[in-house]
């Protein structure tokens, strides 16, 4: 630890607990976090309690079971655009993945995971848009990334429209698949960017 | 293209690419075995590189694979003891103001979230709306700007000199965006408050190293590009709770319409109907207001997340050390500043 | 007189650890022999020098003479000290060594036959003059001889047989009708036991006393004891706590066994260290027992009180110097407890454990002799006995309160000890009472052995497991400062499953924003706070203020949790399940660590449920290993001659059908 430089000087905090403005943003600033817990609550329902015993009772781990598992212990995660999709018609929060950077064997990793229970883990658009967001920042830093992916089967031919560049090399996957012919590497679908998200 | 596959028996599926991507598929229909069964496809297709007896297992070969990538960070900072800030976190909730109009001072924000509530300044005396300087936070350094104010002229340029030195230092920036746009009017204009403020979002655009933003109060208008919006792509960007985003203020943008519409019926040589003014003008106000909120912003993932303002310093130093996962470098080359 | 320069010791362990003190104290050379067992045993090292003399089986190491022997003469040793157990007291060795030209530290050889048996030695006792149990040992073995001669002794009388013990051939009888059906049972059991059918007659005492008495003679003719030490705390006839003074004893009476043992020990003239034993009835009468021709593992009890160092006293007695202090000078100071400390499970009918000790640690305000080290692992080849602690204060309350405290701050994590058991005995109201007879352990047993654990003090060491480890793990973590478990969206709390024999528990662990984490063990939740996760420490406070700490040791899934109230042993099950290391089901495991003697079965054979698998030989018996249902054998696993761990797997059945 070879820090010659002087440490940096300490700043001097003049906030005042005790004011009403303090007391006023506290209060107001605290009724806004009850509302995010809530709609964090929501994200992690999943697709209600009616999907989620039919997930279990198959057998299966929920995506977020599935996350913690992989996770080392003890360590962090950051979800990220956990409400997604919030309030915004024909999605669920969360936009039917979980997402974010958690640490699995020492190494710091994007981690995505299918919602199956909302709708089987079909995916929509803005889950698509969130997933593009997530390779994003896998590849401006550099991370790997890791896919725990459920589908919906059925939902193949409108996949395919939603994979976008790739899409038509995805229709012809399960194509091929289906008459027997196993995929060749090129079928890979090209990752989906995310646009920039203009809100002006 | 994926890099690694791993199909959990009976169950799973195909897919997916990226950068050094691990893969683990679970959970289909059982009447897809024929199409992409994971064990035809481990043993007949080579589509995938791992057969899994169920889901544990597939995670722990996820795991493993992870493991045996042997994958090292592309930069480091100099490791240094991490010091706590000397004030609590939860104030933040207290000086985070609820009311977006009603500044507040960012050095507070600064103090609560930066080891050892230390902070060096870059040109205090200059600017003074936007404070630049250097601190840590858990060990990794940081050029910070924050907002406390509008932007000038001074300030902007203050903020593209503070950018290029910190690319000149490899060092990544962190955002503490509080802002309402820039300085109008005519005595800013002919200080040349577009040609600054061009100079500080040209700055942020050519800018390499990472950047983090954090949305602490009210992000409009070009502002919003200058202190690394979503469009300039910062690595991450967390808004809090209390945080409006719009072009402009919904009561500014009400407020702008009454005037030219009182201008224009003033114009024309009639009477502003007051009732519909003022009707107009509150639907205005409300749906700026509804689609200002945080809520709105991020479920259409204008940011990465709200997050609680008391966990900034954690959510920062987690984004750091991802950004740190890819090598940190920043760029010499600047396009052109008017000057 | 003859200087000593160099001694071998022809022992292991804790002794050999403690006479090797005593040589250094006086400037003498050590030389230490060893197994291949013990090759890395801490008393190897401690000694001036070691040589191998064999593998690890006592009858090819320690117990081979020629091979002892010839390490002395390689060494140059002028001595050899046989500590205890092993060859200290047999004769054969005591003459060979003296053949050899080696100084055995200890009586003559002759004396080591004649006190050596039983028969002889009471005889000689009570020709002497000493009490002896009254009892029958003559040659006639027909059943109306022993019946009358039982009768004589007068009932309750003890059947033992003469050629052996450890109860085989043991019968007590209380009155005349069971006499003879008592009579031919012992005699079918010892003749099978032991091929010979000899009875000795005992008188049977009720709530008898083991009181024995130290004696020290030099080779001019001196002979001193000093004092006694009462062992009555035996379990199978091993004792398990020693103490001096005896808390029963009167002066007249400690002066009269006094007596009688150095009466016993002129007659024979004996010379170097001894103890000779005797039975104490409820009515303070003394019986002479037997004479132990050697120093004795409770040792350091007398050597508290008096001062001396008895193995100093040894050495000197061999270099042919005289006592130097008489008996009317002996010191007396205080009182003295020794325990000893077993691995062995007293839960489970204190069967041996083995394992590695994964840490060790006795306070410093007591004495302890042990040869155990951190990192030692602790084998099925010798006798079980990791060390002995002894307290010395200035009276017995106190030596008895500050030795079980010092047993409850003791560590020691890894094979299952005692410990708790020997905690149990201290504090138990009747021995603090000083009521004490040999069949103290089975008339308390219900107080000592199967105490229940207070699940309160289970469950904070739950926790204490759970949370041990997360100080490395933090400090290896990406960002070690971030609050631990950091999640802004947090879906399941962090858990381990931990478990203990065939108890298992979850315990549930989610970080507060405060510092804090809330704990649930099972479904019993609770908040705590101020934790302090240090290397070897978990301290943490619960909600009511209370503080608890717990030293914590890990070895691979193995947590060891100590804590003055209890100390635990959990295994933490791992969150995946390596591929090929599953638990086999339907697999026969090794009961106890041992040797397989016997396989009885082959792959591929079908075998009926109860069907005996193979025998396995451990701590001098066999075991059968049984099929738990009626299937086939799918796979045998080792072979005769292997050596097995406790549940170490065996033979696979394959369960069809399942």
């Amino acid at each position: 630890m070879n820090d010659a430089a002087q440490p940096y000087p300490v700043l001097r905090s003049r906030v005042d607990a005790r004011t009403d403005d303090y007391r006023a943003n506290y209060e107001q600033n605290s009724a806004v976090l009850a509302k995010l817990d809530e709609a964090l609550a929501q994200a992690r329902a999943g697709g209600g309690e009616k999907y989620v015993s039919r997930h279990k009772a198959r057998g299966r781990l929920l995506p977020r079971e599935r996350i913690a598992m992989i996770c080392d212990r003890d360590s962090h995660f950051l979800e990220l655009c956990a409400l997604a999709g919030y309030d915004v018609k024909g999605h669920k929060p969360g936009a039917s993945l979980v997402g974010g950077i958690a640490v699995v064997s020492g190494v710091e990793c994007v981690i995505t995971a299918s919602e199956a229970t909302v709708k089987g883990g079909a995916i929509n658009e803005m889950g698509m848009r969130k997933s593009g967001r997530m390779a994003e920042i896998a590849e401006q830093n550099r991370m790997p990334s890791i896919s725990m992916i459920e589908s919906a089967g059925a939902d193949l031919p409108n996949q395919s429209k939603i994979f976008v560049p790739g899409g038509r090399g995805f229709r012809d996957l399960t194509r091929k698949s289906r008459a027997r012919i196993p995929p060749s590497a090129s079928y890979s679908a090209a990752r989906p960017r995310a646009a920039p998200t203009s809100r002006a | 293209m994926s890099d690694y596959v791993v199909m959990v028996k009976e169950q799973a599926q195909v897919y997916l690419a990226g950068p050094p991507l691990v893969k683990m598929a679970t959970g289909e229909e059982t009447n897809h075995e024929d199409l992409g069964g994971a064990e035809m496809h481990s043993k007949v297709s080579g589509v995938s590189d791992y057969l899994a007896e169920d889901e544990m297992d597939a995670i722990r070969l996820g795991r493993e694979i992870v493991a045996h990538l042997n994958w090292k960070k592309g930069a480091a900072p100099v490791p240094r003891p991490v010091e706590p800030p000397l004030y609590d976190a939860e104030e933040l909730l207290g000086i985070a103001s609820a009311d977006i109009k009603v500044p507040f001072d960012s050095r507070e924000v600064i103090a609560r979230i930066v080891d050892g509530s230390r902070f060096s300044e870059f040109k205090p005396l200059y600017g003074k709306t936007l404070i630049c300087g250097s601190a840590y936070i858990h060990g990794f350094p940081v050029g910070i700007l924050a907002n406390n104010g509008i932007l000038f002229s001074d300030s902007s340029n203050k903020g593209a000199q503070f950018i290029q030195l910190c690319n000149q230092t490899n060092t990544p920036l962190l955002f503490l965006q509080n802002i309402t746009g820039f300085m109008v009017g005519q005595k800013y204009e002919q200080e040349g408050i577009i040609k600054n403020g061009a100079k500080m979002i040209n700055a942020v655009s050519n800018s390499t190293v990472p950047a983090i933003t954090i949305m602490t109060g009210a992000s409009y208008g070009a502002g919003n590009y200058a202190m690394s919006g979503r469009a300039y792509a910062p690595r991450f960007l967390f808004t809090w709770p209390n945080h409006r985003i719009a072009v402009m203020g919904g009561k500014q943008l009400g407020g702008v319409l009454e005037i030219i519409q009182r201008q224009a019926a003033a114009k024309k040589g009639v009477e502003v109907d007051e009732q519909r003014l003022a009707v107009g003008k509150a639907m205005i106000e409300a749906q700026i207001e509804k689609e200002s909120n945080p809520f709105f912003a991020t479920a259409r993932l204008w940011d990465d997340g709200i997050i609680d303002p008391r966990d900034t310093r954690s959510v920062v130093a987690i984004s750091l050390s991802a950004a740190y996962t890819a090598k940190v470098r920043g760029t010499t080359s600047w396009g052109v500043f008017r000057h | 007189m003859k200087t000593i320069n160099k001694i071998l010791i022809a022992n292991r362990g804790e002794i050999a650890l403690r006479i090797m003190r005593t040589c250094k104290d006086m400037g003498i050379s050590s030389v230490a022999v060893y197994s291949d067992a013990d090759a890395t045993a801490p008393f190897v090292d401690a000694a001036d020098e070691a040589v191998r003399i064999g593998p690890a089986p006592s009858s090819d190491s320690y117990l081979a003479m020629d091979k002892i022997i010839a390490a002395a003469t390689l060494t140059g040793a002028d001595a050899i000290h046989p500590g205890y157990g092993f060859l200290a007291e047999n004769a054969a060795f005591a003459t060979a060594c003296a053949d050899a030209g080696v100084k055995f530290i200890g009586p003559a050889p002759e004396v080591i036959r004649v006190l050596g048996s039983k028969r002889e030695s009471k005889r000689i006792a009570a020709d002497a003059g000493v009490p002896v149990i009254p009892g029958y040992q003559g040659e006639a073995q027909d059943v109306e001889t022993l019946a009358a001669e039982a009768e004589t002794i007068g009932f309750p009388v003890l059947l033992k047989a003469s050629a052996g013990g450890g109860g085989k051939g043991m019968r007590v009888v209380n009155a005349a009708e069971e006499l003879v059906a008592a009579i031919e049972g012992a005699k079918r059991e010892s003749k099978s036991a032991f091929g010979d059918d000899t009875l000795l007659i005992e008188k049977y005492i009720q709530r008898p006393r083991h009181v024995e008495i130290q004696i020290l003679g030099d080779e001019h003719g001196e002979l001193i004891h000093l004092f006694e030490r009462e062992c009555s705390i035996q379990r199978r006839h091993q004792k398990v706590v020693e103490e001096t003074p005896s808390p029963v004893l009167d002066e007249a009476t400690r002066e009269a066994m006094g007596n009688a043992a150095v009466t016993v020990g002129k007659t024979v003239g004996y010379v170097n260290a001894g103890t000779v034993e005797f039975i104490l009835t409820p009515e303070e009468e003394f019986y002479f027992l037997e004479v132990n021709t050697r120093l004795q593992v409770e040792h350091p009890v007398t050597e508290c009180i008096t001062g001396l160092d008895l193995v100093r006293e040894q050495i000197r007695v061999a270099q042919g110097e005289p006592l130097d202090i008489a008996q009317t000078d002996v010191p007396r100071v205080g009182a003295a407890v020794e325990v000893r400390l077993y691995a062995e499970d007293a839960d489970n009918d204190f069967l041996p454990t083995t394992g590695s000790v994964v840490d060790w640690w006795v306070p410093p305000h007591v004495r302890a002799d042990s040869g155990i080290v951190a990192g030692f692992d602790v084998g099925i080849h010798y006798d079980p006995m990791l060390a002995k602690i002894i307290s010395h204060a200035p009276t017995r309350g106190e030596a008895v309160r500050k030795l079980a405290n010092a047993l409850r701050d003791m560590v020691v994590a890894g094979p299952i000890t005692n410990r708790e058991f020997l905690i149990r005995v201290l504090e138990h109201p009747k021995f603090l009472a000083g009521e004490l007879d040999t069949h103290f352990v089975d008339h308390h047993t219900a107080d000592l052995i199967g105490v229940e654990k207070d699940e309160q003090l289970r469950d904070r060491a739950l926790i204490a497991a759970t949370l041990a480890g997360v100080a490395e793990r933090r400090a290896a973590a990406v960002l070690p400062r971030l609050p631990l478990g950091f999640h802004n969206n947090r879906f399941v709390d962090d858990w381990v499953e931990l478990a203990q024999g065939d108890d298992h528990w979850t315990v549930r662990y989610r970080p507060l924003r405060d510092g804090g984490l809330q704990v649930s063990v099972d479904d019993r939740t609770m908040t705590i706070r101020h934790l302090d996760l240090a290397a070897d420490y978990v301290t943490y406070e619960t909600e009511d203020g209370r503080r608890w700490r717990f030293h914590v040791a890990q070895h691979g899934a193995m947590r060891f949790v100590h804590h003055r109230h209890g100390a635990f042993r959990f295994a933490e099950k791992p969150r995946f399940v390596e591929p090929g290391a599953a638990a086999v089901e339907g697999g026969c495991v090794a009961p106890m660590p041992g040797k397989v003697i016997k396989v009885l079965v082959s792959a591929g054979e079908t075998v009926d449920a109860g069907a005996s698998l193979m025998i396995l030989e451990a701590m001098k018996m066999e075991h059968q290993v049984t099929a738990p249902t009626a299937d086939q054998v799918e796979q045998v696993l080792v072979e005769v001659g292997d050596q097995v761990e406790a549940d170490e797997l065996l033979v696979v059945i394959d369960q069809a059908g399942q």
